[in-house]
């Protein structure tokens, strides 16, 4: 079978700096895959070329399920299956979370350019069950702005989750949480994920969660692949301990 | 829900009622003075869908007013188009310029957007000065229909008023649709709504051309209100009005730009007649809405209880 | 006749360029788009028209002295503003801070009303600038030549203090990253003071230079601030030597326009406006966060 995400020698420059310098990424359906490193080491910034946000000022080649996807722009790569959360949680801060749902599940119904006031209350059972799902029923009339950190993680993964992904992009989605917010929000992460059957990559700099989760690591610094195997491996992998671990994470 | 909106409908009916009476009460120079207001409230309102919704500022958005007067104008002067058939030229016109250089403008976004729609708006600014034997230039085109069609200005009036709610009813309707929730969520955060499935520049190009559309409208109704119609009309000047009457009402609420467009409109026809600089009076006011009250009038309003058709749902 | 026409054209854009170096100045370290750039710079001139005859009329002497008092009463005024209003704002919409420009607009067009009516006034050349230079064939007007020079003393000035002094490394530390300057521990507060009298001093400098070449009356405001956005957008907002490459450009390009095509011009300019503007939206970059 052949892989679901495969990308070549991708590069990025942002004026003379390199921040990612020609990393191979081979992904398999099904597949869990962290990206782990220094910060700086380029990982949000090539989550960003497979997600499209870098479209056309990226180089390297980028196949999605057998085809080219190399510089299309973001809502193509959406369309076709891969979502993604910012490092910086980006949810529509001064609308309701249930609206948030809502203009999330717009692009999957086709609605997006419909004047059918009914066809939005359809949608809204919908954005109630994902709501459910990631945990946020209780906030569905909230506005955003005021709602929890944490809340907003869990609500723009949801929003993701109503794209109906096929390759997720998780960009350190438990970070700046405490410990048991972050394992309650991994896990209902992983049990979404598992249940519609999403091949996921995630930014993660807890060591623990990483080895739980992980099927295979890669490890990035200074903008390329430094090591990439599977837990054991790379646990076992002396340079890496020396350069990510001592690295004071 | 349909609580709420039976109060909403109440309310919006006894303004209507509201207005009628006043049209028809204090003689035909209020007459005159509330069909001014309610064409810039629906031309202020127009701008409201972009801004306040669509997160985009135009600089250039009394192009779209200018061409409405002109589709208007030129389609009786030009091309012998019969009256009542040239009353939609105007808001067709708007609708064709706005989608084309709306196509361009949301390429941009902040202030290189506000800059873009600025350079459309003076070049049709240009053309209208400039080409005389077409536009009549800087003279403008006159006398081509009699104001208001002869209508007393009580009748016009009401006319007008029966516009302005249609269209407010077609906007309500709009941003409270799939589109309206779309046109909000693209305002927000255009890189979020693309990493969502969303061409966002398509979204913001609708929400352009409608604005542009109903622009238009507004400046055919002022066109055959004056029965004329000037370059001015498309200028600077009347972009801004249209900005000061939406901050003044109120950002991010439905019903602001009308607050916005009766404060402007009062000011400057009663300030102006006890001291000729009324428009130091207007940027005073604004600076204390910006300073003191970010939300307007209408954020005022909603904290004394009275709605003001927010941006919730 | 084309020699004199770029002439011309050299030093209308020079003049461009000394209104759209303020303007441009203030955005590329405050981010402020300051709609009232043109207000200020009509309050140059007319301070300007009321100096001159109270120093020394029809002398240098007394119109350079009123031209750099009006220029700093415009700073002063400057300073006043960005301190009173404009620092209450510098968190919020972009909009709010624009619509706060947009009062101090209407708010100065109407006290310049009071003061100085409604009538054109005229300031008189000075007796040593009037005339004209004959070269060849071709006479060039003595005024627009010192307006060149007076300008390329600015360019000067500016370039210095940029290069220079420490003010200046600050200031190019403030237009890359505003980060960068709280790094190095100084008061963003004070920098943004600083440009922004820096640049109301640039608009009264140049509204004072410019007040004898043509009529002054409380409607240059916008016509002024429409020009200087034209320059500051084709130069780049916040790049200075792009400004006066913009400044310059749109100068000749202007004068050139009407001596071939007087009815396309202003199309024309807003044409280059919005060409520019349409090219830099295709080579337009990505977000990573
Ligand atoms: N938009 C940008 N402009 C300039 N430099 C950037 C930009 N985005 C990221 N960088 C730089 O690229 C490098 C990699 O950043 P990033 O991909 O965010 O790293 P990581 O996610 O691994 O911490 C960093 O040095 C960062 O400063
Ligand atoms: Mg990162």
């Amino acid at each position: 079978m052949p892989p679901l995400l495969e990308a070549r020698n991708i590069s990025k420059a942002f004026g003379r700096f390199v921040a990612v310098a020609g990393v191979d990424l081979v992904i398999r359906k099904g597949e869990r895959r962290a990206l782990i490193g220094p910060n700086g080491a380029g990982k949000s910034t090539l989550l960003s070329i497979l997600g499209g946000q870098q479209a056309g000022g990226a180089g390297g080649q980028v196949r999605f399920d057998g085809d080219d996807v190399s510089g299309l722009q973001p809502e193509d790569l959406a369309r076709r299956g891969v979502g993604r959360t910012f490092q910086i949680s980006r949810t529509f801060r001064k609308m309701t979370v249930a609206e948030n749902m809502l203009a999330s599940l717009l692009p999957r119904a086709g609605l997006i350019y419909s004047l059918s006031t009914q066809r939005l209350n359809i949608l809204r059972e919908q954005a109630d069950a994902i709501l459910t799902e990631v945990g946020l029923a209780r906030r569905s009339g909230t506005i955003v702005d005021e709602i929890s950190h944490g809340d907003r993680k869990r609500l723009e993964f949801g929003m993701v989750l109503a794209t109906r992904p096929r390759l997720l992009l998780l960009d350190e989605p438990a970070a700046g949480m405490g410990l048991q917010e972050r394992q309650e929000l991994m896990a209902m992460m992983l049990d979404q994920v598992t249940r519609n059957g999403i091949t996921l990559i995630f930014v993660e700099h807890d060591i623990d969660i990483v080895f739980r989760i992980a099927d295979v690591i890669t490890v990035m610094a200074r903008g390329r692949v430094f090591a990439e195997g599977n837990p054991q491996e790379i646990a076992s992998n002396k340079d890496v301990q020396d350069i990510y671990l001592g690295s004071g994470h | 829900m349909t609580a709420h909106h039976r109060h909403e409908s109440i309310i919006w009916l006894g303004a209507a009622v509201a207005a009628a009476v006043v049209l028809f009460a204090f003689g035909p120079g209020i007459a005159l003075l509330g069909t001014e207001i309610m064409i810039m409230a629906l031309f202020a309102c127009s701008l409201n869908l972009i801004m306040s919704y669509g997160g985009m500022v135009s600089f250039g958005h009394a192009a779209y007013f200018g061409l409405g007067a002109y589709g208007f104008a030129l389609a009786i002067v030009r091309f012998d188009v019969p009256p009542a058939l040239a009353l939609a030229c105007g808001p067709i016109l708007a609708l064709l310029a706005a989608l084309l250089f709306g196509s361009l403008c949301v390429r941009l976004s902040h202030i290189y957007f506000a800059m873009l729609t600025l350079a459309c708006a003076e070049i049709t600014y240009a053309i209208l000065f400039q080409a005389y034997d077409f536009t009549g230039g800087d003279t403008g085109l006159t006398r081509f229909v009699a104001p208001r069609f002869g209508l007393t200005p009580q009748l016009y009036g009401l006319v007008v008023l029966v516009v302005l709610l249609l269209s407010l009813l077609i906007l309500r309707r709009l941003v409270a649709s799939p589109l309206g929730l779309a046109i909000r969520s693209v305002g927000e955060d255009p890189y979020r709504t693309a990493a969502l499935g969303y061409n966002p520049r398509r979204v913001q190009l609708a929400a352009f051309v409608v604005a542009g559309g109903f622009a238009g409208l507004a400046g055919m109704l002022f066109s055959v209100f004056h029965g004329n119609a000037f370059p001015d009309y498309a200028g600077l000047a009347f972009t801004l009005d249209a900005l000061v009457m939406v901050v003044i009402g109120g950002l991010h609420s439905f019903v602001g730009p009308i607050y916005g467009a009766i404060i402007y409109l009062l000011m400057k026809t009663f300030i102006s007649r006890y001291v000729g600089e009324w428009e130091l009076v207007v940027g005073i006011v604004l600076m204390a809405v910006v300073l003191g009250a970010p939300r307007g009038l209408a954020g005022l309003a909603a904290r004394l209880g009275i709605p003001s058709g927010g941006r919730k749902s | 006749m084309l020699a004199v026409q770029v002439v011309n054209g050299l030093m209308e854009g020079m003049m461009l360029f000394l209104i759209a170096s303020g303007l441009t100045l203030i955005f590329g370290v405050s981010r402020i788009i300051n709609f009232a750039h043109g207000s200020l710079y009509m309050i140059g001139a007319f301070l300007t028209y009321q100096l001159v005859p109270m120093l020394s009329d029809g002398t240098l002497v007394g119109f350079i002295g009123a031209v750099l008092l009006s220029a700093i009463a415009v700073a002063a005024l400057g300073g006043i503003f960005e301190i009173l209003v404009l620092r209450r704002i510098y968190g919020s919409e972009e909009l709010m801070q624009l619509i706060i420009t947009v009062a101090l607009v209407l708010i100065i067009r109407d006290i310049v009303k009071l003061i100085w009516g409604r009538n054109d006034v005229l300031v008189s050349m000075p007796a040593e600038l009037s005339g004209a230079l004959k070269v060849a064939d071709a006479y060039f007007p003595i005024f627009q030549l010192a307006i060149f020079g007076a300008g390329l003393m600015v360019i000067a000035v500016m370039i210095l203090v940029i290069k220079f002094t420490r003010a200046g490394i600050l200031l190019r530390a403030a237009t890359d990253d505003r980060g960068m300057v709280a790094l190095l521990g100084i008061n963003q507060q004070t920098i943004f003071t600083s440009v922004f009298v820096a640049g109301s001093f640039l608009a009264g400098l140049a509204g004072g230079l410019a007040a004898p070449f043509g009529n002054i009356n409380y409607m240059l405001d916008t016509t002024i601030i429409v020009g200087a956005f034209i320059v500051v957008v084709i130069g780049g907002l916040g790049n200075l030597y792009g400004a006066l490459a913009g400044a310059l450009a749109v100068g000749v390009l202007k004068s050139m326009g009407v001596l071939y095509y007087p009815r396309l011009s202003m199309v024309l300019i807003f044409l280059i406006m919005a060409a520019v503007l349409v090219a830099r939206s295709l080579g337009r970059a990505g977000v990573t966060r």
